[in-house]
């Protein structure tokens, strides 16, 4: 994934909301889905674009009372910031775990090229 | 995190024209992440153009350049500063871009952002600010 995918990501609606569901505690996608009021697919796909991306880590996996396994995701993102400045966008992301774009400006694109 | 108290708190900080409709932080970053809308602002960055030179250089279907020229406008990030005619004698906006910088911040489960226009005024959506040594680091 692109970073400037990744940054749209972050304003989108439900995962900004996912992210912060899951910024504390370990939570299942059906607690998002219920606490949150994310529709269970928009749900279950947008924790996986954020798996993707990295900035959902599945932090363990539990066994319900009926016998299903069900993942507990918990959020990466420490902060973020998008910044625009002289007409060039630039990303930072820092993260709880090592990553190697933690913490580095990345450049997206600019008025004079791309 | 959009909620009602946070828009009254924004109310307050940054008295707006009445025909300003108040952004919520989503909303207002959504102006910068949204492919077609951070292409119009860096294509009107500087520079006076018009939605269909835009439309065909950064490769914007025409119908939602207009669209989100429309949208970038009400929200007061670019503006409209000739009517020219053309051969065809007809009349074409030229636009430029009156965002000069602009921050997203997304931390403890909040976002909150800041644009500073080129007249100076900047305005602050999500509440208060004490972002800037997220920058700095």
């Amino acid at each position: 994934m692109r970073e400037k995918d990744i940054s749209r990501l972050l304003t989108d609606e439900y995962a900004e909301r996912i992210l912060v569901a899951t910024q504390n505690s370990p939570r299942s996608v059906q607690e998002i889905s219920d606490r949150y009021d994310i529709p269970i697919a928009a749900c279950y796909r947008k924790v996986h674009e954020l798996e993707e991306a990295g900035f959902l880590k599945c932090a363990d996996i539990v066994t319900t009372p009926k016998g299903k396994t069900m993942k507990l995701y918990q959020s990466q993102l420490r902060s973020a910031v998008l910044m625009y400045e002289d007409g060039v966008f630039k990303v930072k992301f820092d993260f709880d775990n090592d990553r190697d774009i933690s913490g580095k400006w990345i450049e997206l694109n600019s008025a004079n090229g791309s | 995190m959009n909620g009602a108290g946070e828009r009254g708190d924004t109310v307050e900080d940054n008295p707006q024209t009445p025909n300003e409709r108040l952004m919520t932080p989503l909303e207002a970053s959504q102006l910068l992440t949204d492919e077609y809308s951070a292409k119009i602002l860096l294509a009107t960055y500087k520079r006076r153009i018009s939605a269909q030179e835009i439309s065909q250089r950064y490769g914007i279907p025409i119908a939602a350049c207009y669209r989100k020229i429309r949208i970038l406008e009400e929200a007061g990030l670019i503006q409209c500063v000739d009517r020219i005619l053309t051969q065809k004698g007809k009349r074409k906006n030229l636009y430029t871009s009156c965002l000069r910088n602009a921050y997203i911040f997304f931390e403890n489960g909040k976002l909150r952002a800041r644009f500073q226009l080129a007249t100076g005024a900047v305005r602050d959506f999500g509440g208060d600010w004490n972002g800037l040594d997220l920058l700095r680091q």
